[in-house]
C-alpha cells in the first residue's frame, strides 16, 4: 500500500509537471501529455453468507501518452494488492515509444501478428516494429508465462505452471490497407523452471513453432479482401521419445533441423480468408475460416477449433440512418479429420434492428439463433446422446420520449425471451428451459432543477423440468445534477419478492452512484451497493446482507 | 477373470494409485488362486482417465498406465513385455514383436512389480510399434487416437526364450475406456464484445452450448471477472484473476440468471466470461480443460441514467 502511494503521487507529480509545462513554458505542441491515472478503493462487507469478496483492495492504473514532438510514448501501468504467485502477474507495466516508423516494446505488451500465431498475448519483454516506406519488420522477445504454483482459481486446471519464453518475428512489404506479412514464432517452456512431482498428473514442458502468413489488399477503398493462413508446429512434452524416421511427414523432417520433434509432436494450420464491401450506407462481409482440431499457438489465447465456417454479414442504414439493420448468418460444421464419433452441424445467425424516427420514439430489437445437429461421424450415431438443439433469444426494447421546457418525461420498456429447445427426447425433459425477463421504467425529468424521479415495475421468470423461479418487484430511484452538472448523484431501488419452487423471500437492492468532477482534470467517482434478502421462515436459503463499495480518484490530463 | 479395470470414478492423487495397485495386486491373487496356472506370470492393468487422443499422454504421465505384474512360480524371472493398443475401427497399434526391452525386468517369485513410466515408454515407443488401421503420421502429428472404445493390453515374455509367459488377450488387457476430444462450450449470450445494459434489479442471461459428446451428467463451471483495469486484454484478465473471482458457480444446465441476489455488476466496467464444462466421474477428456473461449461485455449505465441527462 505504502508502495502505491508513493508511485501515485509520483505519477501525479510528473503528469502535473508536464501539464504545467505545456501551459507555461514549453510550446504546447512539442510536449503533450494525454491519457488518464486512476486510484479505487474497493471495501466489502457480508453477513450471513460467506464472503464473495475480499473485504478491502486497491489497483492504481494509468493509461496515457506522452507525446515529444513526433515521439510518442504510450505506457500504462498496474499496481495493486491482486499480485498471487498462482496466477499471471496481476501487477504490470508497458511502454511503446513510438517515432514516425520506428515504435519499441518495453514490458508487459500485447503485440498481434496474425490471429493464427502472435495474437495479443501478453508477453513481457522487448520488441520493436518498424514501417519503412513499404518495408514492414516486426520482432518481440519476451515472457509469455511466468512460473506459477497449482492455482485455485480453475479448478480443472490446477497444474503448476513452467516459465514460457520465445520470440516472434515478421517481414512484409506493405502499408495498412495492402500488405502481405510473413510471420515465424518459437515460443517453449523452460523445463526445468518447475519441479515435477514423481506421481500424479504432471504438466509437461511444451514447445510451440508457428509459420504463417497475413495479408490485406484493397480495392476501389471500399472492398477489402484479407488472407490469412498458420501452420503450427506444437511438442505437447519436450522429453518424448525421438520419433522421426524415413515414414515420417517430408516437412516434419525438414523442420526438425532445427526444431526439438519428437512423439508428442503435432502440426496443424489455420485459414482464414474475408471479403468486406463498405459503403456509406451499407455493407456486406464474408468470411470464411478452417481451423484444423486442436490448432494452438501459444502466441494466442485459446479459441475455438475443429470447425470449418462460412459466415455472411450484413448491415444497412435506411432513411438517413434513422433505420439500422445488422447481423449474421453462418454455418459451421466440425470433424476436420473424422476421428470424432459424429459431425455436427451448426447454423449460427442474428439480426438487430434500431428504429428512431424521431426523438419522442425508438425502439431496439434483436434476435439470435444457434442451431446444432448431428451426423454419423466416426460412428454410427447414438439416439440417446444424439445432439439436436437450438437455442433461441428474442429481445425488444422500445422507448417514449416526451419533454418541454421544465420538464421531460420516459417510458421504456425492456423484453427479453431465451429458450432452449433440446430435439432429443431422452435429454428434452431436464435440458428444455425457457427464460423472461420485462422491466417497465417511467422517469420524470424536471429540466430547470435538474432532479429526475424514476418508477417502475420488474418481472423474471426462468422455468425448466428441475425448476421455476420468478421474481416480481418494483424499482424507485431519484438523481440530481448540482453544480452545473459537476457533481451527479443517483440513488436506485428495487424491492422484488423472488420465489424458488414453494420456497421465497423478498430481496432489496440498493444502489448510490455518485460522481464529482472536481476540477478539469480530477473527478472522483463513488459506488455504493447494498443488498438484503429476507428469507422465508422455514426456507432453506439464507436471509444475509452484503455491502459493497468503491471509491476511485482519476487524473485526467 | 483375471483382467479388469478402469477407476472411473478415481481423482487424481497419491491416495487414488495406492488403492489403485492394493487392488490389482488383490486381483492377481483372486485370479491366481481360481484358475489353472497355464502361465507363470499374471498382469493386471489400469488405466486411469481422462483418456485423451495423444498416445503419449499414456506413456509418458506418471501411472496413467499402472501395471502390476506377479511371478507365480518358484523362480526368477527376466521377462520383457509388449504391448497393443486397439479400437473399434480395427485400430490396431502394438510393439514390434521383434522388439525387446533394452534391460530385462526382473521378477522375484510372488513379488508383485510394479511397471514403471520408463517401462510402459519402452513398450510403446513409437520408433518401434507397429501400425494397423491408422498411420503413424496420424497417430503421432495428426489428430491422435480417433474417438471410439479402446483397450490395452500387455504380454510377458521371457527375455532369454521368448516364450510368452503370460496368457494372451484378453488375459493382461484393461476393461474397455473411450477416448475422447469433446470440445468446450461456446458462449451464447451475452453476444462477445456487446454492451450490455445495466437494469435495476440487475438481471442478465448468460447461455452457452452444451457440447456434442459430452456425458448426461456433465456440469459446467459458470466464472465472471472483472477486467481491471478495464484496458486489460480480457484473456490476461483471467490469467490473472485470484481468488474470489467476481462470480464463480457450477450448474446442471447451460445458463443462468444472474439476478438480484448475486453479485452486482458496477455499471462501467468491463467483465470476462468463461464456462467451464466439466465430467463429475472424471472420465471424458475436454480440449483446454474443458474452458471455453472467453467472451467480454461492457456493462454500461441503462438508458433512462442517460435520458436523464438530455
Amino acid at each position: 500500500m505504502h508502495r502505491s502511494a508513493v508511485l501515485f503521487l509520483f505519477f501525479l507529480i510528473t503528469g502535473s509537471l508536464f501539464s504545467q509545462s505545456v501551459k507555461d513554458t514549453i510550446k504546447p505542441k512539442l510536449f503533450t501529455l494525454h491519457g488518464n491515472i486512476g486510484l479505487s478503493f474497493m471495501a466489502y462487507a457480508v453477513d450471513g453468507i460467506p464472503s464473495r469478496q475480499l473485504p478491502t483492495s486497491y489497483i492504481l492504473s494509468a493509461n496515457a501518452t506522452l507525446s515529444i514532438g513526433k515521439f510518442d510514448l504510450p505506457f500504462s501501468f498496474v499496481y495493486s494488492d491482486k499480485q498471487r504467485s498462482y496466477a499471471q502477474s496481476f501487477d504490470e507495466f508497458g511502454i511503446s515509444p513510438t517515432y514516425k516508423w520506428l515504435t519499441v516494446h518495453l514490458g508487459y505488451r500485447n503485440v498481434t501478428f496474425s490471429n493464427y500465431s502472435l495474437a495479443g498475448h501478453s508477453f513481457l519483454g522487448a520488441g520493436i516494429e518498424l514501417t519503412p516506406g513499404i518495408f514492414r519488420f516486426g520482432f518481440v522477445y519476451g515472457q509469455f508465462n511466468r512460473k506459477t504454483s497449482g492455482s485455485p482459481v480453475f479448478e480443472t486446471d490446477q497444474l503448476p505452471q513452467f516459465k514460457r519464453t520465445g520470440f516472434a518475428v515478421k517481414l512484409g512489404l506493405g502499408n495498412e490497407k495492402n500488405f502481405v506479412d510473413l510471420i515465424f514464432q518459437r515460443i517453449r517452456d523452460d523445463s526445468t523452471s518447475l519441479h515435477q512431482p514423481d506421481t500424479g498428473t504432471i504438466r509437461t514442458p511444451e514447445q510451440n513453432v508457428v509459420a504463417g502468413i497475413n495479408s490485406r489488399f484493397t480495392f476501389f477503398k471500399k472492398l477489402v479482401w484479407e488472407v490469412e493462413g498458420a501452420f503450427s508446429l506444437y511438442t505437447n512434452d519436450m522429453r518424448a521419445n525421438p520419433s522421426l524416421d524415413s515414414t515420417t511427414a517430408p516437412i516434419i523432417r525438414n523442420m526438425n533441423k532445427f526444431l526439438v520433434i519428437n512423439q508428442s509432436s503435432e502440426y496443424y494450420s489455420a485459414i482464414r480468408s474475408s471479403l468486406k464491401y463498405k459503403s456509406k450506407s451499407w455493407s456486406l462481409k464474408l468470411e470464411y475460416r478452417r481451423i484444423d482440431p486442436n490448432y494452438r499457438s501459444m502466441g494466442a489465447y485459446y479459441f475455438s477449433n475443429d470447425l470449418e465456417n462460412l459466415t455472411l454479414t450484413p448491415s444497412v442504414a435506411l432513411f438517413k440512418r434513422k433505420l439500422t439493420i445488422s447481423g449474421s448468418v453462418g454455418m459451421q460444421r466440425d470433424n476436420l479429420k473424422g476421428v470424432k464419433k459424429a459431425t455436427s452441424i451448426r447454423t449460427i445467425g442474428n439480426a438487430n434492428l434500431s428504429y428512431n424516427p424521431s426523438t419522442k420514439f425508438g425502439v431496439d430489437a434483436s434476435y439470435s439463433n444457434y442451431y446444432i445437429m448431428q451426423q454419423a461421424g466416426r460412428l454410427p450415431l447414438n439416439d440417446t446422446t444424439k445432439i439436436q438443439q437450438v437455442n433461441q433469444s428474442y429481445s425488444l426494447m422500445p422507448r417514449l420520449l416526451f419533454f418541454n421546457s421544465s420538464l421531460s418525461h420516459m417510458i421504456m420498456v425492456m423484453y427479453n425471451r431465451s429458450t432452449f429447445s433440446d430435439g432429443n427426447q431422452f435429454t428434452c425433459k431436464n435440458a428444455n428451459f425457457t427464460s423472461q425477463i420485462a422491466q417497465l421504467t417511467y422517469v420524470l425529468g424536471l429540466v430547470k432543477t435538474k432532479w429526475s424521479f424514476s418508477i417502475g415495475g420488474t418481472y423474471t421468470t426462468f422455468s425448466n423440468a428441475l425448476s421455476e423461479s420468478t421474481t416480481m418487484g418494483g424499482t424507485i430511484g431519484i438523481s440530481k445534477s448540482f453544480f452545473k452538472d459537476k457533481l451527479t448523484f443517483t440513488w436506485n431501488n428495487s424491492g422484488v419478492y423472488a420465489q424458488q419452487q414453494q420456497e421465497g423471500g423478498w430481496v432489496l437492492n440498493s444502489n448510490i452512484t455518485g460522481n464529482y468532477k472536481v476540477h478539469k482534470h480530477h473527478s472522483l467517482r463513488l459506488n455504493l451497493f447494498y443488498t438484503r434478502n429476507f428469507s422465508d421462515p422455514g426456507s432453506t436459503s439464507v436471509s444475509f446482507h452484503e455491502f459493497k463499495g468503491d471509491l476511485s480518484y482519476v487524473y485526467s490530463f | 477373470m483375471c483382467t479388469v479395470f478402469n477407476l472411473r470414478t478415481a481423482k487424481p492423487g497419491k491416495r487414488k494409485y495406492s488403492l489403485t495397485f492394493l487392488v490389482l495386486i488383490i486381483l492377481i491373487l483372486v485370479c491366481l488362486s481360481g484358475r489353472g496356472q497355464a502361465y507363470s506370470v499374471a498382469i493386471a492393468i489400469a488405466v486411469t482417465p481422462a483418456y485423451t487422443s495423444r498416445i503419449t499422454d499414456y506413456t509418458n504421465q506418471p501411472n496413467k498406465i499402472m501395471a502390476t505384474i506377479i511371478n507365480t512360480s518358484s523362480t526368477t524371472k527376466e521377462i520383457y513385455i509388449l504391448g497393443n493398443f486397439s479400437g473399434e475401427g480395427g485400430i490396431r497399434i502394438y510393439t514390434n514383436p521383434t522388439y525387446k526391452m533394452p534391460e530385462p525386468i526382473v521378477l522375484q517369485p510372488y513379488v508383485p512389480y510394479i511397471m514403471t513410466r520408463n517401462n510402459v515408454g519402452d513398450v510403446f515407443d513409437a520408433n518401434h510399434l507397429l501400425f494397423e488401421g491408422i498411420s503413424k503420421n496420424q497417430l503421432l502429428y495428426g489428430p491422435g487416437l480417433p474417438e471410439g472404445e479402446y483397450t490395452l493390453c500387455l504380454r510377458a515374455y521371457d527375455y532369454n526364450t521368448n516364450q510368452p509367459l503370460s496368457a494372451e488377450d484378453p488375459q493382461g488387457c484393461s476393461n474397455s475406456f473411450t477416448v475422447t476430444n469433446v470440445e468446450p462450450s461456446e458462449i451464447l449470450q451475452p453476444v462477445c464484445g456487446e454492451e450490455v445494459m445495466s437494469t435495476t434489479p440487475q438481471a442478465i442471461i448468460f447461455s452457452w452450448t452444451r457440447p456434442p459428446g459430452i456425458p448426461l451428467n456433465a456440469q459446467y463451471n459458470l466464472k465472471i471477472i472483472e477486467v481491471l483495469p478495464g484496458t486489460r486484454n480480457q484473456d490476461n484478465a483471467i490469467q490473472t484473476a485470484n481468488n474470489p473471482v467476481f462470480f464463480s458457480k457450477d450448474l446442471l444446465i447451460n445458463t443462468y440468471l444472474l439476478g438480484p441476489l448475486d453479485p452486482q455488476l458496477v455499471p462501467g466496467n468491463k467483465y470476462v466470461v468463461v464456462v467451464t464444462v466439466f465430467d463429475p466421474a472424471h472420465i471424458v477428456n475436454f480440449r483446454n480443460f474443458g474452458m471455453s473461449a472467453s467472451c467480454s461485455f461492457n456493462y454500461v449505465k441503462d438508458l433512462s441514467t442517460d435520458k436523464k441527462k438530455e
